[in-house]
């Protein structure tokens, strides 16, 4: 009993760090549910998570007014010309302003799309300089399971717009959902190019770039493809437009032609996703 | 008291965090406030403390945001062990000790994350691992702590000699 009393504290922090590892060894492998904590902490944040978030924008712009006060007084007399000048280009604009919309990418790709979309906002970032998930939030009692896909709607050429393709979703809580983007390092894409069908396969990096290969060595390939998900091995839905061929590296030791993708969303401004609910 | 002002300090630094923190990049890095807390928390409570404190706040990142429950926990758990020997080992005043353990925590929180992910099989390079280990992050989180020691310090530290009645 002595060796107990004398060596109590290490014990316990021995048996912790087994007790953690344990947890990290089950949980790296793909589960199917979150365990009821999870679940409860997740519901308990993201509600004050979503508040705070829409209070940042509004604190963002009361600083960007504090500050634009100093240069205020100079910039007003140059004002007062523009006002005049603007006023008749306000007329022109108008005209163009009454026709586009503020949200025309998002109704545009309403439109062109059969799928089921639903509307969701993310609500917090990993605080980590390691990962590029987010939480969203929409949850299991808005139909949202896991595995499924979230797009955002682009323009690619004049007035074409497609589903452009942002991550899956790898958790679901009530009301919120754990997102993982194709710029993360845990998820690969299966794609192919829409110029000549040729497929391949791509994966973020630590340092938040798309890199990938080609199946076939003697693919053709050149830098300003537009790739589009394949749908192979089902975990994205095919025909998503993922972004373009930024640069083709071919290895001949290596027989492989590997290529670097500029994605066709900043992922940098993300506010407001689309989720496809099947 | 001391348990709820903890309690307090990591709600509100999950909350911001995960919200603000994101949009502040300085060349890309954010500071960990997360580390930071622990390793200040440990310096003003000592070992049991901080060590609590690294599995809490380990355990909610874990659970928001990673794949894998317990790597973080695992890392801010030690953080928290470790620095707590030093609770009494300089003086309160002293803004460089906090200074000094964050830097060194950093370096261990991020050479012990990328074993981890060696070890679950992500695709990682040395070099990556170098220079995540040798990065901004180090001066973004020494900044931090001398902030927020400057904030806790009057927040936690507790006389040692009382002339009044202890409540």
């Amino acid at each position: 009993m002595y060796f107990f009393r004398k060596y109590k504290e290490r014990m316990i922090v021995i048996l912790i760090a087994i007790i953690l590892l344990v947890v990290i060894g089950y949980t790296s492998v793909e589960r199917v549910n979150l365990t009821g904590p999870e679940r409860f902490i997740g519901n308990l944040l993201s509600p004050i998570s979503k508040v705070t978030v829409s209070a940042k924008h509004k604190v963002t712009g009361l600083f960007s007014y504090v500050g634009s006060i100093f240069s205020a007084m100079e910039e007003n007399e140059s004002m007062k010309d523009q006002i005049i000048r603007l006023e008749i280009e306000k007329r022109e604009l108008e005209n163009i302003i009454g026709r586009s919309d503020f949200l025309r990418n998002e109704q545009n790709l309403l439109d062109v799309s059969d799928k089921n979309l639903l509307r969701a906002k993310i609500i917090g970032k990993e605080p980590g300089n390691w990962y590029d998930n987010f939480i969203i939030d929409k949850g299991s009692k808005d139909g949202i399971n896991k595995g499924d896909t979230i797009i955002q709607g682009i323009e690619v050429q004049n007035q074409l717009y497609v589903e452009a393709l942002i991550g899956r979703v790898i958790d679901v809580g009530d009301n919120w959902a754990k997102v993982v983007s194709i710029i993360d390092e845990w998820n690969s894409v299966s794609f192919k190019i829409i110029r000549t069908q040729d497929g391949g396969v791509i994966s973020g990096s630590i340092d938040s770039k798309l890199e990938g290969y080609l199946f076939d060595y003697s693919a053709d390939v050149i830098s300003g493809d537009q790739l589009y998900t394949s749908g192979l091995g089902g975990v994205y839905l095919n025909d998503i437009y993922i972004g373009e061929v930024d640069e083709v590296i071919t290895s001949q030791e290596e027989l492989s032609k590997s290529i670097t993708v500029k994605p066709a969303i900043n992922f940098k401004k993300l506010y407001n996703v689309f989720v496809i609910v099947e | 008291m001391t348990n709820l002002m903890i309690g307090l300090t990591i709600t509100f630094n999950i909350i911001f965090q995960i919200t603000i923190l994101p949009d502040l990049r300085v060349f890309g890095i954010v500071p960990n406030t997360s580390l930071v807390i622990v390793v200040i928390l440990a310096l003003l409570k000592g070992r049991i403390y901080g060590g609590i404190t690294g599995i809490i706040i380990g355990f909610i990142q874990d659970i928001l945001f990673s794949t894998v429950i317990g790597v973080n926990a695992f890392i801010y758990f030690f953080v928290g062990y470790f620095t707590g020997f030093a609770k009494d080992s300089f003086a309160r005043e002293n803004i460089v000790n906090p200074i000094i353990f964050s830097v060194l925590a950093t370096v261990f929180y991020n050479l012990l994350y990328s074993l981890f992910m060696f070890f679950l099989s992500m695709d990682i390079t040395i070099i990556q691992a170098v220079r995540s280990i040798i990065s901004l992050e180090i001066i973004s989180n020494a900044i931090v702590a001398a902030i927020i020691y400057k904030l806790l310090q009057k927040i936690f530290s507790q006389p040692k000699i009382r002339f009044t009645r202890n409540r």
